[in-house]
């Protein structure tokens, strides 16, 4: 027993050796692994930590497509994203042309196309599926040579597409870089998600700003608007008592409308006598002459009846013709020129003149007196108490 | 104050007819103011140096009121005014009358008819036309026509 | 409304026109007459077109004159009235105040 162990040892150490040789392999291999998951894992952690800070879509696009074409060392790529919303189409690309004039409908219609080849099949939220015929994107204007294209589905409304060309370096991509991949965009979908909420958000506040803008310039217009409801309100009360005033005026006697018309009459008669020729003095001449020189009843009967004087009776000829005293002979101041021319011119200017006539309202004799002397008569006189003083002393009259 | 004791339209009539009166009047004296100061002279009323300013301004308020009564604008007030002045004139005539003045009337020239009784009377009528103008006249007054729609405001 | 108002103005304007009467201007012209009191002296009296006119014997004594209805009206500057009665015979009559009755005939 103990030769024969003696024999095999080298066999055992050998058998030893290669075990040990399969040992060192799967552990190497296992080695190999864990440094992908490790690489994996931190690939994943690189694109969160990239990701989580940026909240504009477009930004997140770029910062996907730039890292994860640098994960893979691809040359070409591009991410396409559809808001059916906002009816949206944004594309992004690297190392490739954008193709022209890609619209939302066209956009719309190529994702559609690409369900139809995606293996899944499937629009439920939060979804990454392979396309399986990548031709039709070369047919919608992408100049890309596909190694791998995938459609992703954040929820009805939001979708998209990513597409990556050759790698640099000649191996394929293996199951596990496709596995990463789709763990990637899936982890690519979260950040999408929240930045369409941030960006729903932001237009729901700049939408708050405006309406808040166009609440504050209607506050701003009906303040405006009240003020000029105010003025109005009492430019209307003012007019509306004015037109009252009025109104109850005209039923009714008003001492302001006398005075009114007193006025304008006493202006306008004042105004019309300065310019019209046949004017008259405003105050009675005599007011401001000196009185001519009186005689007194007895006297004037004396020098009358000594025939040393003519007698004028100045009142006018009604009252005359009623009554006036003896052999007087009438001349009215308003006749005054033509009667003095046709009766008096002849007088010999040194002779006596006795002259009565006066009332109230007029005095007669001293303006027929005044204008005697102004005819250079010398000796003019104005009888005291005139008819009725005359009467009183049964002196005769005519009547 | 009562519109069915009287007529509108017959205050119309007489509110015409004095305004036309007044107007009239008024020509005259506003023409020849001299000739009217001897006239208001001749009543012997008027203290001496009042006698021109009336004889100047009375047949403007005349003319005025007499425009003012036929277009019917403050029908009230200018009424009363020709009412106060037809009660003077009418009191000084009676006052001549009973002093027995020879005077002519001079209500419209220098040259009327002796005043006398019917002078009297007539101005009396005239009086009375006013008086109904004053309680009864509502028809055709020009003021009205504007100030209507304003009160509809 | 309109209709009345225009109306009573129109009314009104047709008044003031007929009281402003028409001066009758075949009146205008030179007259004499001779004085009843003193059959030497003559008295003329010139009426002119314009309304304006005088009377003349030593001296010339200024009036405005108007035709009313038949009649001469001379108003003189001091407030005083004559009413001369015109005859078909182009002739005026006068009748002054204390004068008495002058004939003026128109000379041609």
């Amino acid at each position: 027993m103990k030769g024969n162990s003696r024999d095999h040892p080298h066999s055992d150490l050998e058998r030893n050796n290669v075990e040990l040789q399969h040992a060192v392999e799967k552990a190497k291999q296992i080695q190999s692994q864990l440094d992908r998951q490790v690489f994996y894992l931190k690939t994943l952690y690189d694109l969160t930590s990239e990701l989580s800070p940026i909240v504009q879509t477009e930004r997140l696009l770029e910062t996907f497509l730039l890292m994860t074409i640098g994960t893979y060392g691809i040359s070409q790529g591009f991410v396409l994203l559809l808001n059916r919303e906002t009816r949206s189409a944004q594309v992004v690309t690297r190392g490739m042309e954008k193709p022209k004039g890609l619209s939302a409908e066209a956009a719309e219609s190529l994702l559609y196309q690409s369900f139809n080849v995606s293996e899944d099949k499937s629009l439920a939220p939060m979804t990454v599926s392979r396309i399986t015929a990548p031709e039709l994107l070369l047919e919608a204007g992408f100049d890309i040579k596909i190694t791998c294209s995938l459609m992703f589905v954040i929820d009805p409304s939001l979708m998209g597409l990513v597409a990556f060309g050759t790698k640099l370096s000649p191996s394929p991509l293996s199951s596990e870089d496709e596995g990463l991949l789709f763990a990637l965009v899936s982890n690519f979908m979260v950040f999408l998600k929240t930045a369409r909420s941030f960006e729903t958000i932001q237009t729901l506040n700049a939408d708050l700003e405006r309406r808040n803008q166009e609440l504050r310039q209607t506050i701003a217009e009906l303040t405006e608007a009240r003020h000029t409801i105010t003025v109005l309100e009492k430019a209307k009360n003012h007019i509306k008592s004015l037109v009252q005033w009025q109104t109850e005026r005209i039923g009714r006697l008003s001492l302001l409308d006398v005075i009114l018309i007193l006025t304008v009459s006493i202006v306008v008669g004042l105004l019309f006598n300065i310019s019209s020729p046949n004017g008259v003095t405003l105050l009675p001449v005599s007011i401001f002459r000196q009185s001519p020189p009186v005689v007194t009843v007895l006297e004037a009967k004396r020098i009358l009846d000594e025939d040393e004087a003519v007698l004028v009776d100045a009142r006018p000829f009604e009252f005359y013709k009623e009554k006036h005293i003896k052999e007087a002979i009438n001349v009215p101041p308003s006749l005054f020129d033509i009667v003095y021319m046709m009766k008096l011119s002849n007088l010999d200017p040194q002779r006596a003149i006795v002259v009565y006539g006066r009332n109230i309202s007029r005095h007669y004799d001293e303006e027929v007196a005044h204008r005697l002397m102004q005819r250079d008569h010398q000796d003019v006189r104005v009888l005291t108490g005139g008819l009725s003083a005359w009467a009183k002393h049964g002196y005769p009259v005519e009547q | 104050m009562a519109p069915k004791i009287g007529n509108r339209y017959l205050a119309l009539i007489f509110r015409l007819y004095i305004g036309g009166l007044f107007i009239y009047a008024s020509i005259y004296k506003i023409n020849y103011a001299g000739e009217f100061a001897e006239t208001i002279a001749s009543y012997q009323l008027v203290p001496f140096w009042a006698v021109n300013v009336l004889a100047l301004v009375m047949p403007w308020t005349e003319l005025f009121c007499g425009l003012l009564l036929v277009a019917g604008i403050r029908t009230r007030s200018v009424a009363t005014m020709i009412a106060a002045m037809l009660g003077l004139f009418t009191l000084a005539l009676a006052i001549n009358l009973l002093r027995g003045a020879p005077i002519v009337c001079g209500c419209f020239r220098a040259t009327d008819d002796p005043i006398g009784w019917t002078t009297l009377v007539r101005d009396l009528a005239w009086l009375a036309m006013t008086v109904y103008v004053y309680f009864f006249d509502s028809a055709w007054q020009l003021e009205k026509l504007f100030l209507i729609p304003l009160e509809e405001v | 409304m309109n209709y009345r108002f225009t109306c009573t103005i129109v009314l009104f304007l047709a008044f003031l026109t007929v009281l402003a009467c028409e001066q009758s201007l075949h009146l205008a012209g030179q007259y004499e007459a001779i004085i009843p009191f003193d059959q030497d002296s003559v008295v003329t009296l010139i009426l002119k077109a314009d309304g304006k006119g005088s009377w003349n014997m030593a001296e010339a004594v200024p009036f405005q004159w108007e035709a009313r209805g038949g009649k001469v009206w001379l108003h003189t500057k001091s407030g005083g009235l004559i009413v001369g009665m015109v005859s078909e015979t182009r002739t005026i009559e006068i009748n002054l105040p204390g004068v008495g009755v002058l004939m003026f005939k128109k000379r041609e």
